[in-house]
């Protein structure tokens, strides 16, 4: 009697401990594969809190460069603030997808001076470097995605005159649509004409631009 | 008992003196040398720029190749003209020529001055950096023209300073 009682318990034991097993492999993966869905104001705060998965700076002498890297989900949000949760949106998103989209910002690191004056002794040189920026800047622009390497498309320059002391400039690059498969590293490339600093390389993390959460327009209750 | 005794003794010295040479030698002050040549020659970014002045060089030697076959047609055309407008358009083709070809020569050598400027520029960048990660007080660079003339083959960091540089460029995680 013991021994049956001993017996199967055992077996008990060993049911439990594989089923505990098969339990935790199942959370495991489902909690290593699953991308979450975020609302719209979700997905924006997320955005602005997650700074470290989508931004990268580095320092060159007194001069910080940092990219953002702008997902389509977060365009088209940013484009349709009153449309939050139509077709349109979605559509838009979708539009989106074909393309990578990057913030890239200029500052001064401990000054904290208008970097667009930075060096500049002549009105003609603020003129030239305006001029730079505004027309000619996506020229020294590239992406390296894995092996591939995209030009960039087109180039937006913020202009603020002088309320933003940094310049900010907003790159876009085509995406080929195999990427969420594969998930390969992203480089942006530029080459720094204005203060000459040479190739400056800001790398991103391929598996975590692929993880971030996904944009859910339909299923929550609408404000 | 004495054998206990000399055992103490001997431990304590050995404990001591292994404490004297640890504050010795963190109170010292840390300093390497980096073969400057292998660091340049071996630097990612120097290859990028090379690169980009071969492609700014071969562009501007092609303009200059067209502008040169042009003057040659036209000489051989008016070999045997006396039309003055002829020998005018001549004249000025072969003037813009020799224009071009001095603005080049002085622009292309600039740009060698620039990018050198820039790659210098992110290597001390990343050289300091590597310094102060790795508590280095002095890195010293061999040029091989006497600003240093003498170190341990030991303090020699170039391979370890070269992998740290390639990564900071690249910006790999």
């Amino acid at each position: 009697m013991i021994l049956q009682t001993m017996l199967s318990g055992l077996l008990m034991k060993n049911i439990m401990t594989k089923s505990s097993w098969y339990i935790i492999s199942i959370l495991f993966i489902t909690g290593c594969s699953s991308v979450s869905e975020l609302n719209p104001e979700e997905y924006l705060n997320f955005y602005i809190n997650n700074a470290d998965v989508i931004v990268n700076k580095k320092n060159i002498g007194t001069l910080y460069f940092k990219a953002t890297y702008l997902s389509p989900e977060y365009m088209a949000l940013k484009m349709n603030k009153s449309e939050k949760y139509s077709d349109s949106l979605e559509f838009e998103i979708k539009d989106r997808s074909n393309f990578f989209y990057f913030n890239f910002e200029i500052g001064e690191n401990e000054s904290g001076q208008d970097v667009l004056n930075k060096d500049i002794s002549t009105p003609e040189e603020l003129f030239s470097r305006i001029e730079y920026l505004s027309f000619k800047v996506q020229n020294d622009f590239m992406l390296l995605v894995g092996n591939d390497t995209f030009p960039c498309l087109m180039s937006q320059y913020e202009r603020t005159f002088g309320l933003n002391k940094s310049i900010v400039i907003t790159c876009m690059f085509e995406r080929v649509n195999p990427f969420q498969d594969r998930c390969p590293d992203i480089t942006l490339e530029f080459y720094d004409n204005l203060f000459r600093n040479g190739y400056v390389k800001l790398a991103f993390d391929g598996d975590k631009i692929c993880e971030l959460p996904k944009l859910n327009i339909y299923n929550h209750d609408i404000e | 008992m004495k054998i206990r005794e000399y055992l103490y003794i001997s431990v304590n010295v050995f404990l001591i003196g292994i404490i004297v040479y640890l504050t010795l030698s963190s109170n010292g002050e840390k300093s390497a040398f980096v073969n400057l040549s292998m660091v340049n020659e071996k630097f990612d970014m120097k290859k990028d720029l090379e690169n980009k002045y071969n492609e700014t060089a071969n562009a501007r030697s092609k303009i200059l190749d067209s502008l040169k076959l042009e003057l040659i047609l036209m000489e051989k055309s008016i070999e045997n003209t006396s039309n003055k407008s002829e020998l005018y358009k001549y004249q000025t083709l072969k003037d813009n020529y020799f224009r071009k070809e001095r603005e080049f020569s002085e622009e292309n050598s600039n740009l060698t001055s620039n990018l050198s400027v820039e790659m210098w520029k992110q290597l001390n960048e990343y050289i300091e950096e590597y310094g102060q990660k790795y508590g280095y007080n002095f890195i010293f660079g061999a040029a091989g023209n006497g600003s240093l003339m003498y170190a341990r083959q030991e303090n020699d960091i170039t391979d370890d300073v070269i992998r740290f540089i390639n990564e900071k460029y690249h910006d790999k995680k």
